[in-house]
């Protein structure tokens, strides 16, 4: 269902009103131990609609796009509205007027591939890590794929509709080489559909081959020391860092429910090498894991600048929280599900480049560790964080040394930025990230290495 | 939305599949009905309104898995899952694991069908306003109540016919402590109800939840790194089964990785620590009548005075080990009472943390674990000290559990789970 359908139902909206039709389609292969353990495929569609009166929404939704279904959807969301208008009394003044447009179909212009012959793929995969990896318990592997489909007309005249796809192709293995079993994954691909990113097993032979080398060493690797340590972040982390402990407290609707990041704005917060953005849909000239053009309150989406040379200048917003704090709304409003109402959220979060040498940046360190890869991570209104660490390794007189297991680390996110000292000057994407702040949404988050001090616990 | 509602489309799936030629079926209809009020800093913003179905259509040909979820039920749709389903089963490979339930049958209506729109909104309003007054450090970030009947049939072509429809409310509260510039950590609190007779506040564990929130304002960092005693408060006792569970699940057990393997009818905890899933317990709210595989639900075992009794293996999982299934998904977690106070299991705490929530991820496959005390404080002497900051735990799981030393006679039921306060020993405390 495309805007230019949804169009004629404008004549309806009697108060602000939003009509989206969304469609998620989900394709699912696991592999486990070389059984083919879940083949599914899984889709989701309906319309919502959304109706603002006087400071409060009324939002429903119904899985058809039938005439008399969209006008269910309206009516109901509208009697919504009002129901919780007479018992709020908010009396808020109408939303800031914005509107947007855009098309936007990022699906695979390679020839499609059936199902069998993407189980085909992963059981070559499969047989190479049995062939040429030693001493492994299991291994699994998961193919997941998710094509979100969303057209959106509003009263303001927004149009828009996008076809933004994601495939990932999750590698867990545990190895019994060492004094006991270690797990480490893997996570292949990022936007873009299978096609895009799978396909050919000799591509990934390589990079299984380095995959099985950082789980051997892991393996033989030593318990972290506990306590505070010079530390060198790996873009991945640093990305996961970006969007937990400095991303979510610069959200507009969290700021208002008590983060203390406000109190901060227009103060330093970190080193002047320190520059971090919410990019809408392309950065440094590259297009980002989860481009959004238009979001789903019909406004245009915009870059926001979050922290500029270490002084905290931004904070991300719907149209609701931008007509509350007296700015321009960034296009921050996102919906997971056709049947989700949109949220403050995330899109491309990332620190940029810096000037420093990776090398030698490990080269400053006389003793402290190089953390590369994150399994989870949370923080909260506090800036106080914590990120579980999978993957990492010593330094020793300014040289890697031995694998690290599994560990975590912790800290105050400002403090963390205070003690930045060195910024690379590459950047990489993430691209598989799942943000689960009510409803479970992609974001991509990214940045380069960073030189700062954390909290490391050990055993 | 009635039960005969979904077994006609349940039905005319199980036709369609039928059509496939395919050697074993299933259908799943499944529909959620949900009225859902949030609140966001202190008011009312959003009334959200769903009636969300979706049915899952399974094949197994020639020892070959299909699964198909849709949730258009029109008979196009319904046909053209079936055959998808089909086409995704000739395109994988054979697994003489899968398999599906035998014919059982099943036919239960709870109660709680019908949300009180204007109860719900009162009862918000009500507890809002209670926590200016008795709690006026209190910010509500972000509240939601809602009211979801769920009503599901489940057939298969061994004969299974089972359905159910339930109906619960739930409600989840974000908060922090404020004062001046000082802001505490958020603080989460989830509960399921079968129904709105009691004000909010007035629930078993509300207001101690909040006096606790206020109290964690100021905050302080745990000096140094010691080896002490942590008392979990039934929400970290909840996190901490859920990680001990995994272990018992298909993915860790087929996979051989469970620290757990091997440990059926052995003991992994003191006597006095008995868990069993009780989906079907009148007192939780939020059960469930039928389990995944398609097995109506049944309370298990899981620890029985210690002894591990029951993994929570499915019919794939069952096939693939060579261990007993069980009927039944887990959660629903019920801990026995235990026979010590808190007040007194505090008391004997000479020097320890009280844990209210653990941030962190799932421990290895060795059992070890490390993350972040949130909104806990410090007990030295048997005394509750200052909130906590900055303050990290790490253990190993497995040690943990046998190292319980007192599990309380206060038990908290929040609606999905009912459990106790529980101390174990031989827990680093560490701080900056």
């Amino acid at each position: 269902m495309l805007p230019g359908q949804l169009s004629e139902y404008r004549k309806l909206f009697a108060e602000y009103t939003e009509l989206r039709y969304q469609e998620n389609r989900e394709r699912d292969i696991h592999l486990l131990n070389g059984d083919v353990s879940v083949n599914a495929d899984k889709t989701k569609g309906g319309i919502s609609a959304r109706v603002y009166t006087n400071g409060v929404w009324g939002f429903a939704a119904v899985t058809g796009s039938q005439d008399d279904m969209v006008k269910e959807a309206i009516r109901s969301a509208t009697e919504n509205a009002h129901f919780l208008d007479a018992r709020a009394n908010r009396n808020i003044m109408p939303l800031p007027a914005v509107s947007g447009e855009s098309y936007h179909d990022f699906s695979t212009k390679q020839q499609h591939r059936n199902r069998k012959e993407k189980i085909g793929f992963l059981k070559e995969l499969d047989s190479y890590i049995q062939k040429t990896c030693k001493n492994i318990l299991s291994r699994s592997m998961a193919l997941k794929t998710l094509d979100m489909k969303k057209s959106f007309i509003n009263s303001d005249g927004s149009s828009a509709y996008s076809m933004v796809p994601r495939s990932l192709l999750i590698l867990s293995m545990t190895s019994i080489s060492g004094d006991s079993p270690t797990d480490l994954f893997e996570i292949f691909g990022g936007f873009g559909q299978y096609e895009d990113n799978f396909g050919i097993p000799d591509d990934f032979f390589e990079r299984i081959d380095l995959f099985y080398e950082s789980l051997r060493k892991k393996a033989e690797g030593v318990y972290p020391e506990t306590g505070e340590h010079d530390v060198i972040l790996d873009s991945e982390i640093t990305g996961v860092f970006a969007h937990e402990a400095i991303g979510h407290t610069t959200e507009a609707d969290i700021v208002s429910g008590g983060s203390m990041t406000y109190s901060y704005m227009g103060k330093r917060i970190g080193s002047e090498k320190l520059n971090l953005s919410d990019f809408a849909n392309t950065a440094m000239g590259r297009q980002c894991p989860v481009p959004v053009f238009v979001d789903d309150e019909g406004t245009p989406a915009v870059d926001v600048a979050l922290v500029k040379d270490g002084i905290l200048c931004g904070m991300m917003h719907n149209k609701e929280s931008a007509m509350k704090y007296d700015v321009p709304p960034t296009g921050n409003a996102r919906a997971s599900e056709y049947d989700d109402e949109p949220l403050i959220r995330m899109r491309n979060t990332g620190f940029l480049p810096g000037q420093d040498k990776l090398e030698d940046m490990i080269a400053s360190i006389d003793k402290g560790y190089y953390l590369m890869r994150s399994s989870n991570g949370q923080a909260d209104s506090t800036s106080e964080f914590m990120f579980g660490v999978i993957k990492g390794y010593e330094i020793v007189k300014g040289k890697l040394g031995r694998a690290i297991k599994d560990t975590t680390i912790s800290g105050m996110g400002f403090d963390m930025l205070g003690s930045v000292s060195m910024v690379s000057d590459e950047m990489s994407w993430s691209s598989w990230g799942m943000c689960g702040k009510k409803q479970a949404i992609p974001v991509g988050f990214g940045g380069p290495s960073i030189k700062c001090r954390v909290n490391i616990g050990g055993r | 939305m009635g039960n005969g509602c979904v077994r006609d489309v349940a039905s005319r799936s199980m036709k369609a599949l039928k059509d496939t030629g395919a050697d074993k079926y299933s259908a799943r209809y499944r529909v959620t009905e949900k009225h859902e009020i949030n609140l966001e800093n202190g008011a009312f913003t959003l009334y959200r309104k769903l009636f969300a179905p979706e049915l899952t259509m399974s094949i197994i040909n020639e020892e070959r898995l299909g699964s198909v979820t849709v949730n258009h039920t029109e008979q196009s749709s319904v046909e053209a899952a079936a055959v998808l389903a089909m086409d995704l089963s000739h395109s994988s490979v054979k697994d003489s694991s899968n398999d599906m339930p035998e014919g059982n049958t099943l036919d239960r209506e709870g109660t709680g069908l019908l949300p009180d729109m204007d109860l719900m909104y009162d009862r918000f309003d009500q507890l809002i306003k209670g926590l200016k007054k008795e709690f006026p450090l209190i910010a509500v970030e972000q509240m939601i109540m809602d009211h979801t009947v769920l009503t599901e049939n489940y057939l298969n072509s061994n004969g299974a016919d089972l359905c159910s429809r339930r109906g619960v409310y739930a409600t989840g509260i974000t908060s922090v402590a404020k004062k001046g510039d000082a802001a505490s950590s958020f603080s989460h609190l989830y509960m399921q109800l079968s129904g709105l007779e009691t004000p909010l506040l007035d629930m078993p564990g509300v207001r101690s939840f909040f006096s606790d929130v206020e109290k964690t304002l100021h905050p302080v960092s745990f000096e140094g790194k010691t080896l002490g005693t942590a008392i979990l408060t039934p929400q970290c006792v909840f996190q901490f089964i859920n990680f001990i569970s995994a272990y018992l699940r298909d993915r860790w057990l087929i996979s051989g990785s469970s620290p757990y393997k091997g440990k059926r009818g052995g003991r992994i905890a003191p006597e006095n620590l008995s868990l069993r899933s009780e989906p079907l317990n009148p007192l939780m709210a939020g059960g469930y009548d039928i389990t995944r595989d398609g097995y109506p639900a049944e309370d298990i075992d899981v620890i029985k005075g210690g002894i591990l009794k029951n993994y929570i293996l499915s019919l794939y999982g069952k096939n693939k080990t060579g261990l007993e299934n069980v009927r039944n998904d887990g959660y629903a977690w019920v801990l026995d009472k235990g026979t010590d106070r808190l007040s007194d299991i505090i008391a004997a705490t000479e020097n320890g943390v009280i844990i209210s929530r653990f941030a962190g991820g799932h421990p290895n496959e060795n059992g070890d674990f490390s993350g972040v005390a949130k909104n806990s404080f410090i007990v030295r002497n048997g005394e509750v000290k200052e909130a906590l900051k900055e303050t990290m735990i790490s253990g190993n799981l497995l040690d943990m559990m046998l190292g319980i030393n007192a599990v309380s006679v206060e038990r908290l039921n929040s609606g999905y789970s009912i459990l106790p306060w529980i101390s174990a020993g031989g827990i680093t405390i560490s701080g900056k």
